[in-house]
Formats: structure tokens, sequence, C-alpha cells
């Protein structure tokens, strides 16, 4: 019996007195873009996973380049990695719930700073002289940095206490001529009106429920679509739409809205001539400008995917959608011809939801 | 079976039903199978409520209780039972969940009313101190069925039992651990062989910041956790009638609170946040239970409130707080039971449960000003026939249904059966089938945004099978268990994120979840020194068969997130001239965060190894008893997390001293 002890308990014993973790196991490499042409993808990841991820799909090799970030830094991204911009040859990478933006070089992605302390981040657009606006879900307001010293400058007001939910929250940048615009998605319905002068809210236009996204056309009016809220949504649930604002007087000119109220629609993205959108509505849509009614045949068929966002490459005109999946898996991206040719089918990140040309 | 057999059995029925009596409220009184050779023998030939022939059920050892005595539920599970805890830090929030399946496939007992909470489904384990615990069975898969459905994993029974042997005494403790930890707790115990009352009181506070490394940001710099902190306080008060020796009232209450800070993500770079979450939870339960020869009958009544709040503010760059969640809940639960139990003939027993439950729900957010209001009336009918046809077999068939809100949910069953092989009962073999489902919770159904109320209850359907064996000699004892099993769970609920950004509660086809166990438990005498090693390894495939076109084809016979192939863990307890010495080591193999379980992926959570020791005495002080342990929580300093960015604290140290009056 004793002996059995001895062989049963102790050599165990002994063996699990060595076990060991590594909590430090990302993989780090060496990563080389120089004149390179292609796309980032920026991955959200799942809430509180911290699992974001940025992935480089090169268009000419057609090469693919997951974990990017991770892999030339040896660290992770962070918690929901929203978007890219490039700037002067680097990258500003939008971590949503990680309340910051990590800056690295473009070509390298070699992390040269982060812009800390952003309550929750969107989108960045660059003003020059050093300054860039910083959107933000909770903010009630649109951060102002310097590029130069990474730290955030002041705050262009949005909102207040006494406005409902967190109103105003800001999404989309988008500066035509003297005025900067930006849409109010969540639990509002407003696309407010920014001075760039004067770095203040201006004026606000009046949308449909939940302006998701929006962009510029080549006659510099904004396309604006509304999700249009869900059941039970406090703020309202109405059919999605389809808006055009005229930037100059400030008016909605065109308002199209969707068949049902139970339309999945996703963001909006515009063609190289600005002239054709392009929008999630369950399957992909593409609408010249003139029109004034909704296409009624979708371009791509959605075939049961989960259309998270689209962007077209500005350069080649080609169309690039991203696919969830089923949002805990790795996600994919679908390249197109503007005419809806299929070219090619990248594996991403999980949760595929923003894209940067380079 | 001999007359003379039957007799000795049916004294040896009765002595132990009663002795299940004085153990208090709980009706289910459970023998340490695993522990001792003559229980074991004993539990074969009688029938004991709660408990079916050939499935299984394991008892937590009492010497793990002492070691363990200034650490929460979820810590004690962790490292003695098959079950897997995913616990988000020390001190967080920590769910339970075995043989593959989710956390509310858990069920849990208090002194036989339910606390799972009515919005989630689950429990936080961490919610529940050792201190106020004096017994933790745990049901595997189909044995949870005697208690009711929705145990697709199992059932954890926790209750409360006094000691009838004293007519007064009390019991101290206090606790000294890093980073600013300390607890106290007292118990007292009063009253005599008919009326007996025991209180205890628990007090922990905690700041909980401890230093670990950044791998999360460059340079990996060194950081202190932030908003880690928590208090907890409870109360809980026993009182026993014992008019006589066959019936006995008894009324239980257990009031606790915590309030704890939830903190960021170790990739976080915003500023201050206010993350904080408290809990108030208030359960209540008076049973009665009487024998006669005409059968024993039980009938309870319990309640259980559990308050929820939750904060999140964000903050400015200027400093401003940010308003972003602000949610309250009220789950207000009322069970009522009855049952009744008659060996109907000597070889066969009769029970028969009847329930009638309410549970109320009201959830409000103030941002987004949303919520629900939702209500669920639940009756239910059990009942189970065990027959001992021949010497050496027992067969057991249950069935049972259940009304959610009118509507009548399909029939539960469940057939089991073991065979004793040989005639000292050393070695048997046995199986086990059923049908079971689990309800959606009144979050799955109510939830604003994305509650679902077309949403289907999961239906599993499960065999087990497996053999005992056992080999005694003088003192010394070794107990062996092997258990396989397979389930199929049609409609697993799963939350997933919607396009439009919150996230819903859907069906899947199908889930399987298969797999084995092995415990080994050896009791040794060596000399003067008592030696008891209690060890488990379990094999789980949890995999999504079929998804019905929701997940990606990658998804398709890969593992659920979060769920490992491998857990093991040994604990070793050596008794010797009052001095214990304990060394715990558990292990998880490493868990998958996508469906894909693709190994490229950014971050998968590596395989998990732990282990603690504790070290102490009894000895005599002042005429009392007097105990002192040190405590040496992960031993070999590692660093590590069990959630994706959720760091956690180093090799940490606990000093408890108890006195006994």
């Amino acid at each position: 019996m004793k002996k059995i002890f001895y062989k049963i308990v102790v050599i165990p014993a002994l063996f699990c007195l060595t076990s060991c973790m590594n909590d430090d196991i990302l993989p780090v490499s060496v990563i080389d873009l120089y004149g390179s042409r292609g796309v980032f993808i920026v991955n959200e990841g799942n809430y509180l996973y911290g699992n974001s991820s940025l992935t480089y799909y090169d268009f000419e090799t057609q090469k693919v380049i997951n974990n990017l970030y991770s892999a030339a830094n040896g660290v992770p991204l962070g918690d929901i990695a929203y978007s890219m911009q490039i700037y002067q040859g680097k990258g500003y990478i939008v971590v949503n719930n990680s309340g910051c933006i990590h800056v690295v070089d473009a070509n390298n992605l070699l992390h040269l700073g982060t812009i800390e302390g952003l309550p929750s981040p969107r989108n960045i657009l660059f003003l020059g002289n050093n300054i860039a606006l910083v959107s933000d879900l909770y903010a009630r307001g649109i951060s102002i940095v310097n590029t130069n010293t990474l730290e955030v400058t002041g705050k262009i007001n949005t909102g207040g206490t006494s406005l409902p939910f967190y109103q105003h929250p800001t999404e989309n940048l988008i500066k035509i001529g003297g005025n900067i615009f930006t849409n109010c998605w969540s639990f509002d319905n407003k696309v407010l009106v920014i001075s760039a002068e004067t770095l203040s809210v201006i004026d606000s236009i009046t949308v449909g429920i939940q302006p998701l996204a929006m962009v510029k056309d080549k006659n510099n009016n904004l396309w604006v679509i509304n999700d249009g809220g869900y059941s039970g949504n406090p703020f309202g649930w109405e059919k999605p739409s389809l808006m055009m604002i005229n930037s100059t007087s400030l008016k909605v000119e065109k308002r199209m809205d969707f068949s049902s109220l139970n339309d999945l629609v996703g963001p909006i993205t515009i063609n190289t001539t600005g002239d054709s959108l392009y929008f999630i509505r369950n399957h992909i849509y593409k609408m010249h400008i003139d029109e004034s009614s909704l296409p009624s045949e979708p371009l791509i068929l959605g075939n049961g995917n989960n259309f998270r966002t689209l962007s077209t490459d500005p350069l080649s005109g080609d169309l690039f959608i991203a696919d969830a999946v089923d949002f805990l898996s790795e996600g994919r991206v679908y390249r197109y011809k503007s005419d809806g040719n299929p070219v090619d089918t990248i594996n991403v990140g999980i949760i595929p939801g923003g894209f940067c040309f380079n | 079976m001999d007359k003379g057999n039957r007799s000795l059995y049916k004294n040896i029925a009765f002595t132990f039903l009663f002795w299940g009596f004085a153990q208090g409220g709980n009706s289910q009184v459970l023998f340490p199978d695993t522990i001792d050779l003559e229980s074991v023998t004993v539990s074969y030939n009688r029938n004991i409520s709660g408990i079916r022939p050939g499935t299984k059920v394991k008892m937590i050892d009492s010497l793990i209780f002492i070691e363990k005595t200034n650490l929460n539920l979820s810590e004690l599970l962790s490292e003695n039972s098959p079950i897997f805890i995913k616990t988000y830090g020390r001190g967080a929030t920590a769910t339970a969940s075995f043989r593959g399946t989710g956390a509310s496939h858990t069920q849990v007992l208090w002194n036989g009313i339910k606390i799972n909470s009515p919005m989630s489904g689950e429990v936080d384990f961490s919610l529940i101190p050792i201190y106020f615990v004096d017994e933790v069975s745990i049901h595997f898969g189909q044995a949870s069925m005697s208690f009711g459905s929705g145990g697709l994993g199992g059932l954890i029974n926790i209750s409360s039992n006094p000691d009838w042997s004293k007519k007064l005494g009390a019991k101290l403790y206090q606790s000294i651990g890093n980073y600013e930890t300390y607890s106290s707790a007292a118990s007292i115990i009063y009253g005599n062989s008919t009326i007996k009352g025991q209180t205890r009181v628990f007090r922990e506070i905690s700041q909980n910041n401890f230093a670990y490394r950044n791998t999360a940001k460059i340079g990996k710099p060194l950081e202190i956790q932030e908003n880690a902190d928590y208090s907890k306080f409870g109360i809980m008060q026993d009182l026993y009638y014992r008019p006589s020796t066959k019936s006995i009232l008894s009324a239980k209450l257990f009031v606790h609170q915590v309030d704890r800070g939830i903190p960021k993500l170790m990739s976080n770079f915003s500023n201050y946040e206010t993350n904080r979450q408290e809990n108030q939870n208030f359960n209540a339960i008076i049973s009665w239970q009487t024998y006669s020869e005409k059968g024993t009958w039980r009938a309870s009544s319990g309640i259980s409130l559990i308050k929820l709040f939750y904060q999140l503010n964000k903050s400015s760059a200027e400093g401003n707080q940010l308003p972003v969640i602000n949610s309250h809940s009220d789950a207000f639960s009322w069970y009522n039971k009855f049952g009744y139990e008659k060996n109907l003939i000597s070889w066969l027993f009769f029970e028969i449960q009847a329930e009638s439950n309410i549970h109320r729900v009201s959830s409000y957010e103030d941002v987004l000003s949303s919520g629900y209001n939702g209500e669920q009336h639940q009756m239910g009918l059990r009942t189970t026939l065990t027959a001992n046809p021949f010497k050496r077999l027992s067969v057991s068939i249950l069935a049972g249904d259940e009304v959610y809100n009118a509507r009548v949910t399909p029939l539960i069953t469940s057939l089991s059966a073991e065979y004793r092989f040989l005639k000292d009962n050393s070695l048997i073999v046995k199986g086990a089938v059923s049908r079971n489902f689990h309800q959606p919770s009144l979050n799955d159904l109510n939830w604003q945004p994305g509650g679902n109320k077309n949403l289907k209850p999961e239906d599993g359907t499960t065999w087990e099978a497996g053999m005992k064996y056992s080999i005694s000699q003088d003192q010394n004892n070794i107990y062996f268990d092997l258990s396989i099993f397979s389930s199929e769970i049609s409609n697993w609920i799963l939350w997933l994120p919607h396009i439009k950004g919150y996230w819903e509660p859907i069906n899947l086809n199908r889930v399987k979840a298969r797999g084995a166990e092995v415990m080994l438990t050896c009791n040794l005498l060596i000399k003067k020194v008592r030696i008891k090693l209690m060890s488990n390894y379990n094999y789980t495939r949890s995999t999504i068969e079929n998804a019905g076109g929701i997940f990606s084809s990658d998804a398709h016979g890969k593992q659920l997130p979060f769920i490992p192939v491998h857990s093991g863990g040994v604990a070793i307890n050596t008794l010797w001239n009052n001095f214990h010495l304990v060394y715990s080591f558990s292990h998880f193999s490493e868990r998958f965060t996508t469906t894909s379980n693709n190994p490229n992926s950014v971050r998968r959570l590596y395989p998990y190894y732990m282990s603690s020791a504790a070290f102490g005495k009894d000895f005599s002080a002042f005429g009392n008893t007097m105990g002192i342990q040190l405590r040496i929580d992960n031993i070999l300093n590692e660093s590590y997390q069990t959630i994706l960015w959720r760091p956690m604290p180093g090799r940490n140290y606990s000093f408890l001293i108890r006195l006994e009056i």
C-alpha cells in the first residue's frame, strides 16, 4: 500500500512543483511595408476581451499579415480598435475601449507614442498645424490633440449633462470648407456643424434616428445613413434611412427611407469619382448620387454574411467589405472590383470594422 | 436479500435518515463515499433522498474547509473539485461550470433553495465565504435532476449544519493577508438537544492593490492594480427545533453585501474610471421534516432577494465624470417545496416532490432610461422510484414535469443503475441516461435591448457510465472512480453581438459535450502521520456540432471558448500531532477565446498551473482550542491571467488564527 502511495503521490507531486506559466508570449517579428501599397484592416475584437488586432493586405502580392501591431511591438493593440488614419507617415490607431490612440511608424508599425486619457475615442481628423480632432462616444465633446506632443490640449463641447443619454456622441469627422461635420449616432439624430476656425459647434442638422455613418460626394454634399434604432430603443425606432445634406445650406435635401423597420443597414462609402455610393442593407447596394430612390437590386448578395463595414480604395476604386462572420472567431474581408466582380477573400482578425489605405 | 439483512438495512436507513434531520434543514444527506469505505458499503443498501444509484455525487472533504476557512467558495472549488471556475480576478466575479457546459447550467442550492440569479441564471461563487459553509456536495450531470431541471452540467449543494453535541460554543477567526486584506468571522452555537441556534458573522476588506508586470503595455512596466478593492459583510442565522427524535423544524437566514471595484483591462489608457458593483443578497428558508413508519414528509418555503448595482463613469481629459452606465436590478424569488418518500416495500423506495416558485425581476438603467420588468411562475412535479430487485443491483427511475408561465415543458426523465460486482462491494459499475431541460433566464427573454422572447429551452440528452473501485487494508484505503459521459444539448443559448451594437441571445442548434473524469482518493496512516490524497483528472470536449448557420463553418467540431479540454488537480493533506500541512495543485489546459480555435488567434489563454500550501497547528490555550495557519497562494510566484488581460496576484500570504471556546 505504501509503495503504491509513493508512486501515485510523491512522484506526481514533485512533477507539479516544476510547472511554469508563460505570461509574455506574444511573438515578435520585423514588419517591413516600405514600398508596399495595400490596406490596413482594423479588427475590433470582442468587448472587454482586449483582442483587437491589425491586419495588412498587400494589393500586389495579395499577401496578408495578421496581428501586425503586436508582432511589431510585442504587446496587444487593446480593446475595441475602431479606426486608423495615416498622416505624415505615421499611423494613428484609435482604440476605443482602451481610451487611447497608438501612434506608429506606418512602414514598420513600431510604436512611437500613445495619446492617453481619451474617454471613448472613435475617429481622428487632422487639421494641420499639429492639431487633430478626436470624436468620442461618451465625452459629450471632441478632444483636441496636439500631434506633436501627443497630448490632449482641449475639448469642443458638443453636449452637456442637461441632455439625455450621453448626447451628443460624435462619430465620423468630415471637413468641407471651413466647417467640420460630425454625426451623432448613439441615441441621437443630429449632425453637428463645427467651425474649423473657432473649434466650436455652430449649428446642428436633424437627421434620422441614429445616423451611423456619412461620406462626402463630389459636390461636397454629405450622405448620411441612419440605422433607425431598434425595438425598445428609448430614443425611438423608425425605418432606416439615407439622407443627403447640402453642406452649404445645411439643409436635408433628400431623404429615402428603407422599406422595413427590420432592415439592417451598415456604413456607407463612395467611389473614387465621388458620384456613386455603396452601402450595406443586409446586402451591398450601389446607388448613383443623382438617384432619388433607393436601388431595388443589390450589387452583392449578403448570403448570410454579417457585413460590418465597407470602404473603397481611393486609387483603384476596389471595394472592400468586412464580414464579422460569427463575431466570436476570425472575420473575413472580401475584395471586389467596383462593378461587383469578386477579386479576393482575406482572412483577418476578430470583427473587422475599419479600413485604412496607405 | 434475506429477512435479517433487510431488517438491518431498514435500521441503517432509519439511522441515517434521522442523522440527516439532525444535520439541519437540508434534506439531502450525503455520505462521503469518496472518503470512507464503510460509508460507501452502507450507502449501497439504503435509499437517501436526492441520491440515486448510478449517478455521481462527490462531497467536499471536511478537512478542506479547515484549511480554506478564510477563502471563498470559488477558491475552494477551483482547487478541490473537477469544476471549472472562471474568475475575473482576485475578489472578482467567479462562475462555475462542469462537464463542458456553461455557468448557467450549474444549479446551486443553499440549504434546499436555489440561489441562481433569475436574471442571469448564474451564481457568483466569490460572494460565498467558507466561514458560512459546513458542507458542499457536487452532483454531476443527471444526479442534479433529483432537485429539479436545469442542471445540464450538474448541481452544487451548499448547506449549514448544527453541532448538536455542543450546548454552548463559539469560534472566532481573524485573518490578515497581503494587499491589506483583513478577514474576521465569529460563530456562536447555543441551545440544547431540542432547540439549537447558530449565529455567524463575517467581514472582509481588501485593497487588493497587488503589483504586477503589465505585459500589455510597451516596456512592460511594473504597475499596481487599481480599483480592485472590495469589502464584504455577511450574517447567517440558523435556528432548529427538534420536538422529537422524528421531526425537525429549521429556519435559516443568510444576508450578505459585497461592494467592489472593477479594475480596467491591462491595455487600458483611459483616465480614472468609476467602475463599481454592489451586491446585496438576502436568503431565508423555513423547513419542516418528519419521519414515521408511514413515510418521510418534507416541506419548505424560502425567499431569495438579489439586489445588484453597477456604475460605470468615464473621466474626461479635464477630469469630469461622464456617466455611461448606472444600473440597478432587483430579483425576488419565492420557493415552495413539498416532498414525501417511503419504502413501499423493503426493496422499493418511492419519492415525490412538488414545487411552486415565483420569480420577479426589475432591472433599470438610468443613463439610457431603459430596462425591463419580468415575472416567471414555475411549478414542478417529480417522482422517483428506486429499487434493489437483486442484492447487487440498484435501479432508479425519475420523471418530472414543469410549467413555466402556464407553458408545460416536456418530461424530464432519468434512468440509472449500478451493479456491485464483488461481494464486498469494492467494485461497482454504473450507468445512466437522461433528458433534461434548462429554461432561458429572465435576462435572456427580456433584456433591453436584445432580449429574445422566442428562445427555446435548452434540451439536453445525456448518458454516462463508470466504475468505482476501493481497496482497504488496516487504516489505509484507496478509492478510485472513473466516469465517462456524453451530452447533446440542442437550443444552447448564446449571447452574440448584433449588427446594431447590442447583444442578443440566440439558440444554437446543437452542442455536444463528452468526456471522462477520474478521481483517486487515498487515506494512509504512515506511523503517526495521517495522509490524505485527493486527485482528479478531467477530459472534456465540448463542441459546436451544428450551429445552424450562425457560426462559421470553421467553428464546427471546435471546442467552445473558455472550456479547457484537460483539467485536474491534486491536494495532499497531512496530519501529525495536531500539525497539518496541505499542498494543492490545480491545472487547466489552454483555453481558446474564439469559436474557430485558431492557433494563430490574437491571444489564447495559456495552460494554467497553480500551487498553494497551508501549514498550521492546533493547540490548547487557556483551556480552549486555538489554531494558527499560514497559507501561501501562487507558491511559484507565477505572472498569469485566467481571463484575457485581467492580472492575477503573485505569491501571497495569509495568516489565520482560530479560537474555539
